[in-house]
Parts: structure tokens; sequence; C-alpha cells
């Protein structure tokens, strides 16, 4: 696909309405622009919301074909990226429930907030993975244990810490395209962060001379 | 190594409110006895820094470029959608 914009045509995000109009109207082939403007980042989505990259694919193929089918019921009332965000979540969704064994799992928020207290109570530097320059924290070896980190939590929190912290979609964003309130897409972000800096302390405890 | 600044009593109301601090979603008062709090308390405030990063490693470790064959994917599934004249 080609990542050079198309001369002509509206580059910026919010200017994605006008080409929706356009594609409405009769000029289907610019479905073309939007489908490689945005198909990056739904692959990244699932990516992280699927372990199997075969299945983030079929998420990616899946709501780009429900994006062009229901195009015409698009209303401008969000902006064009929130409105394929809230197919390709339900596209997840539908691909979860088919798949799932047991019911979701809570995170013990208690614990994880009394974790951090105790270890506040124990702590007095800050730990040099928090302090060294991301740059030179980096390695293949991290990405792949936050990757991991980020399958591990269950599916409602993870698609919270997705949308909000790596999609950067707003509080109220995240709560419109999930259907929760607000105080829920706190919480559970909340929860998940907290979740995953167990798992990274764990791995630079015992993973690297981080700690 | 204990840190002797850190009081249960006064530390407890942080644990529940950082995340909310960090995306700058607290009140102006509420930021401010956070800030003061953390001048005070090195284990809230080390507990603040790994939360911190704990967020910056997700953003930066999330990003996956599409393969190419994928890409190839994506083009004839839009050549199905909208044929070529």
């Amino acid at each position: 696909m080609k990542n050079d914009p198309t001369p002509g045509l509206p580059a910026a995000a919010d200017e994605d309405g006008l080409l929706v109009r356009r594609i409405v109207a009769g000029e289907r082939e610019l479905f073309g622009v939007l489908a490689e403007r945005y198909a990056p980042r739904l692959y990244t989505f699932g990516r992280r919301m699927c372990r199997n990259e075969a299945d983030a694919e079929d998420l990616v193929q899946e709501t780009l074909l429900n994006a062009f089918r229901h195009l015409p019921e698009f209303r401008f009332e969000s902006r064009f990226k929130n409105w394929l965000f809230r197919i390709a979540v339900n596209v997840c969704r539908k691909r979860h429930r088919r798949a799932r064994h047991a019911p979701e799992e809570e995170l013990p928020l208690e614990d994880l907030e009394g974790r951090l207290q105790e270890e506040a109570a124990r702590t007095a530097a800050v730990p040099l993975w928090a302090r060294l320059p991301l740059e030179r924290l980096l390695s293949e070896e991290l990405v792949a244990q936050v990757r991991e980190a980020i399958w591990s939590l269950p599916e409602k929190y993870r698609v919270v810490l997705v949308l909000r912290d790596i999609e950067e979609f707003s509080t109220e964003e995240t709560a419109r395209l999930l259907r929760i309130t607000p105080a829920n897409v706190k919480v559970r972000l909340h929860r998940a962060r907290l979740f995953l800096r167990e798992r990274l302390k764990g791995y630079f405890r015992h993973g690297m001379q981080g700690s | 190594m204990e840190c002797r600044d850190h009081d249960p009593r006064r530390c407890r109301g942080l644990a529940s409110r950082i995340s909310a601090y960090l995306d700058g979603e607290l009140d102006a008062a509420g930021r401010r006895e956070i800030e003061a709090h953390l001048e005070e308390c090195l284990g809230c405030a080390c507990c603040v820094e790994t939360l911190r990063r704990t967020i910056e490693l997700c953003r930066r470790a999330a990003a996956q470029p599409v393969p190419e064959e994928f890409s190839r994917r994506i083009g004839r599934l839009l050549e199905r959608l909208v044929p070529p004249p």
C-alpha cells in the first residue's frame, strides 16, 4: 500500500469527513485512501487485541469491509476514526465471544493497590528501569515482554488500555466507543496499568539488573 | 530499605488516583495535593515514576508495522470492493 498522500485530497485526519462525503456521493475508489490511512492503526489495534497474527489480520479486513458497507450510515456525529474503531471493537468482541471458554476475569484492584502501598513503604529510590532514558531501556526482549503482558490482561481491561494508552483516545471517547461510563474507563485503565507495572517490575527484577 | 517519609495513613488516598494524576484528569486542588505529597514521600514518588514508565513502555512497544504480504491482501480486498475501471 502507498503511504504518500494522494494529491488533491484532504490529508489531515479531521478531514476524513470530506472524503466520506465524496465516497458516499459516488467516488467509491476513494475508500482506498481511507483504508491506507487507517490500516496501520487498525493493524496495531488488532495485534494488541489478538495474540494470533492471522486473527489480527482478519480483524483489520473485517473492519474495513464493514466500514465500506456501512459508510452511508456514518452520521458525522463523531470523528470518522472513532466510528471506524467502534466497528473494530465490535468485530473484536464478536470474535472474542465466539472463542471464549471461560468468563471474564476481574483484576483485584485492592490487591494491586495494596501491593503499591506496601512497595511505597519499602522503597527509597526510583528503580533504574524508571530512571534510564527510554531509548537505553528498549530492547526486542523488553518489547516482547510488554506485548505479552498486554495480551495477558483480561479482554475488558486490555481494550481500554489499548484505546487509551496506545490509540490515545480520550476517556470520554473511549467510554462512548465501548458504551461504558467514563468512571468505568478510568477504573479499568488504572487496574490495567497497575497490572502491567507489576509484570514489568517482575521482569526487571528477575530478567535484568534494572530494579 | 524503608522510606521514613512514607505514612500509610497519608499515602492511602494516592494509590487510587495516580492514573488520574498522570493523565491530567485531577482538578487543580487534587493535583496540588498530590504534588505536595510527592515532594515529601519518596516511596509514593517511586510508585508514580514506575507507573509513568509503564505507560511510556506500553506506548512504545505497541506499534507494529503492517507486513508487506498483509498490505497486498488489503490491496486485493480494495480491488474487490471497488473494481478498477
